[in-house]
């Protein structure tokens, strides 16, 4: 049974240090995502547990075999490529059985195998269409089949869904999670799409500057991120300069133009981190002058300006607001994450790139 | 919508211009060369249809030229790949060497080349070969390797390396994925490669000079027996071999166009463990590729530099051909650098949709036997009385167009349209659009374009050796020597006209 572990993987292209030390383990079964900004360093990982990329060092264990000398072709994988890759000269059969006939395994058995996984992912009926007469979406099923007919149980999809339009790529992540958990198969997926990456996934690997910064499950890095930029990254929040002070059993935090009892807390520079939908606007707490106001259907937002800097908060449509409006936000202390104000700056600290 | 008129307007000029391009084309290149199918009274002015007949003369000469060309284009192919691989794939420093090491054969003119080859493998170098059918398979080998690795890398740096390793993902060995992916997607370009070295030996005449028995010196090849004709007085026989030259050149341009969308190589079977095998030769397999280069081609091409002699005697006659070789040339690019980058337009954007009819009409000159041609030529421009050196270089003219034509309408039809489009909608006019955006862009693909026509022009015998009467190119020059045996000013000449070439390259790709 399939799992993936990577101990200490380094990547240097001349000075660039795209991947610094990697350490990273993936459970049999599990459906892992690795995310990040462009140019973290995710699909260069990716390449190198695949085998398409050498690592300047480090090893990659695949079912606690040491692969990381071995080609591609050696590994046992399925790849999904971003742009698919699917062979423009092969129809549609022929690229899904492209795998086994390249091993030698050209039988009865795995032309059933293959038709059995284009029924599986809706293309039976288009089997000698060639791949540039298929939808995007028909394209990405292709490459998801043709990887899924070599028979292994280890899957890489490098960004799968990121070429097609919003709304058909929302439609088919969850297809194809559905999928890869019916066939019990192992998952190693790679975008910078935070919502994709919540819905898909078992396990988050947060990346930045060729580093992890957090590996947990969606809800635990969404509700308790490690650090400023994985809560900036997944998902919206507000953070807001603030300053504690000691008070007895508890701490005073000053932040805009309001004060909070939070538990005790070393005094200091901090940044509080609330996620908009924690935010409440109401009659007491902070007072601000409303900003910009704006329906999203089901829920609408509200930017409220105090002193310098701005609040957002997100909450289920129905109240509505004018701008210059005065009114007040607060929010609960244990809604409220508290992070050291960084050395770097607030603005280097979320830095995307 | 407005947009849409303001991008199509000043159509008048346009046309007018490509009036001019098109008649350039017909009238001075194209026409020409098809004369001779309608000149065919070789003693009188009059206009009558040639008789066409074969003696078995002239079909052992097209027997020769035919299995000589198809074998040099196999071995071509055979030892070509893994180069073309090589430049195409990998990132190293030693590609550019390698690049510009296959690349130094086609700035030796093809007398020399052929010369110097005959020289490596005769009696005066290694002794293996003597002159005859395994010499000038040698000697075409060595001058149309440069072609197909050029155009094989080219085409291999197409296909997206991402399929090679998409189909090594699936499992298949490096070998297997070149051969089942790489390999079907780039086979357009594998067969004009081919066209192009099979045409380029059909109709080479200089270098096949240097390397026919000396009984029979001018009876070998189907070019070298049309001249062997021509210079016999028998004009009719020359004529009927080059219309079958012309024609059959034709048919087979007419053929791999045909092919090149049609014809598929299968991928039926696959032999996982015969091919991994192969492929576990790999550096060997690539280490005996280098060496076929530099024993085969490199080598023997520049082997005639240890000959070398001076001898004062010739100096006047060898500065002399130069003087007219480079004049030639450099009349024939010129004219072909205004008038071939406007039919290049023309074709790159398919403008009124002609596009393909003159692609194919351009190809057709490419692939034509330069004998032929200069045959052609040098009889429709004496029916003006020209001067010899004007007919000369209108000949020169005409074989090296579409040396400019092909690179530049590529390069065109790869431009963005949409940058032409935005620059546009800012205002610029047509003429501000060529001249500021798609000109600087496709100046590389013209000046490479260039340098191609100048080389042929420079090395060009057979075309010449058809028209000339008094005046004598460099290419043509040498020939001579060797026909005398002065092999020393032959080698003087040859390594003269090497520097000149490399200079002459050299300041066409620094502008």
């Amino acid at each position: 049974m399939p799992n993936v572990k990577v101990v200490g993987i380094s990547k240097f292209f001349g000075n660039i240090k795209a991947l610094r030390s990697i350490n990273l383990e993936i459970n049999d079964g599990e459906y892992v995502v690795l995310l990040g900004p462009s140019g973290c360093g995710k699909t260069t990982l990716l390449k190198i547990i695949a085998g398409m990329w050498e690592p300047t060092g480090g090893k990659v264990y695949i079912d606690g075999h040491d692969v990381t000398d071995l080609p591609p072709e050696d590994r046992n994988i399925g790849f999904v490529f971003q742009n698919y890759a699917l062979f423009p000269h092969l129809n549609v059969f022929d690229n899904t059985i492209y795998g086994p006939v390249v091993r030698g395994k050209d039988s009865e058995e795995s032309r059933r195998n293959a038709k059995e996984m284009l029924n599986l992912v809706r293309l039976a009926a288009r089997h000698d269409a060639y791949p540039l007469e298929l939808s995007g979406g028909m394209q990405q099923r292709l490459a998801v089949a043709r990887a899924l007919t070599t028979g292994s149980s280890l899957l890489f999809l490098d960004e799968p869904l990121s070429a097609l339009d919003a709304k058909i790529g929302a439609e088919l992540r969850s297809e194809m999670r559905k999928m890869i958990k019916d066939l019990k198969l192992t998952a190693v997926h790679v975008t910078h799409n935070q919502e994709e990456a919540m819905e898909v996934a078992d396990k988050i690997v947060v990346m930045r500057r060729g580093g992890v910064e957090q590996v947990g499950s969606p809800e635990e890095i969404y509700r308790n991120p490690t650090n400023l930029f994985v809560a900036h990254f997944l998902g919206d929040a507000n953070f807001i300069e603030a300053a504690a002070s000691d008070w007895g059993k508890c701490c005073k935090l000053k932040m805009l133009n309001w004060e909070m009892e939070v538990p005790k807390v070393k005094p200091g520079a901090y940044v509080a981190v609330v996620r908009p939908e924690k935010v409440e606007v109401g009659d007491d707490g902070a007072e601000g002058v409303v900003k910009n106001f704006r329906f999203l259907g089901g829920l609408s937002y509200v930017e409220v300006g105090i002193g310098g800097e701005s609040v957002i908060s997100r909450f289920p449509s129905g109240r509505e607001y004018e701008s210059g409006e005065k009114v007040c936000v607060r929010f609960k202390p244990e809604d409220v994450k508290l992070f050291k104000y960084p050395d770097e700056g607030l603005k280097e600290a979320l830095r995307i790139d | 919508m407005g947009g849409e008129r303001k991008l199509v307007s000043g159509k008048l000029p346009e046309l007018a211009f490509y009036s001019i391009v098109v008649l350039f084309f017909l009238l001075l290149v194209f026409a020409p060369t098809l004369y001779i199918a309608l000149r065919g009274c070789p003693d009188s002015s009059a206009v009558c249809f040639p008789q066409i007949y074969l003696t078995k003369e002239m079909g052992d000469a097209l027997f020769n030229s035919f299995s000589i060309a198809f074998s040099a284009v196999v071995l071509d192919i055979i030892f070509g790949i893994p180069i073309a691989w090589v430049i195409a794939r990998y990132k190293t420093k030693f590609k550019v060497y390698l690049n510009f090491l296959v690349d130094m054969p086609l700035i030796m003119p093809t007398a020399a080349l052929g010369f110097s080859v005959a020289l490596f493998w005769g009696g005066a170098g290694i002794g293996l070969l003597s002159k005859g059918f395994w010499m000038i398979l040698a000697v075409h080998v060595a001058f149309t390797y440069p072609y197909i690795v050029r155009t094989l890398s080219a085409a291999i740096e197409e296909v997206d390396i991402t399929y090679e390793m998409a189909s090594r993902t699936l499992g298949a060995h490096p070998l297997t994925a070149f051969r089942t992916v790489t390999l079907p997607l780039f086979q357009s370009g594998l067969l004009i490669a081919a066209l192009l070295a099979f045409t380029r030996s059909l109709s080479e005449t200089g270098a096949t000079m240097m390397a026919v028995g000396t009984g029979q010196f001018f009876a070998a090849t189907a070019p070298t027996q049309t001249l062997l004709y021509k210079n016999n007085g028998d004009m009719a026989s020359a004529i009927s071999l080059s219309i079958i030259l012309i024609a059959v050149s034709t048919i087979l341009l007419a053929l791999v166009r045909y092919l090149s969308n049609r014809f598929g190589i299968p991928v039926v079977k696959v032999y996982p463990s015969l091919e991994k095998s192969i492929n576990s030769l790999k550096l060997e397999k690539n280490a005996f590729a280098f060496a076929f280069f530099m024993i085969i081609i490199l080598v023997p091409s520049f082997y005639l530099l240890k000959f070398v002699s001076y001898s004062p005697g010739e100096f006047g006659d060898i500065m002399n051909a130069i003087g007219i070789s480079l004049a030639i040339a450099f009349v024939a690019t010129v004219l072909n650098l205004v008038f071939g980058v406007g039919m290049a337009l023309l074709i790159g954007r398919n403008k009124f949709g002609l596009g393909p009819i003159f692609e194919f009409l351009t190809d057709m000159v490419m692939v034509m036997p330069t004998v032929a041609l200069g045959l052609s030529l040098g009889m429709f421009w004496n029916l003006f009385k020209m001067n010899e050196l004007l007919v000369l270089a209108m000949v020169h003219m005409s074989f090296s167009y579409p040396y400019i034509v092909k690179p530049v309408a590529a390069s065109i039809r790869d431009l963005d349209k949409n940058l032409e489009d935005a620059a546009r909608v800012l205002g610029a006019t047509p003429f501000k659009v060529f001249r500021t955006i798609t000109l600087p862009l496709i100046m590389p693909s013209i000046l490479a374009g260039a340098v191609m026509a100048f080389m042929r022009s420079l090395s060009e015998t057979g075309a010449t050796l058809a028209v000339s009467k008094t005046f004598k190119t460099i290419p043509v020059l040498i020939v001579g020597f060797v026909s005398a045996s002065k092999y020393g000013d032959a080698a003087f000449a040859s390594a003269l006209l090497l520097g000149v070439s490399f200079i002459a390259a050299f300041l066409l790709r620094r502008k």
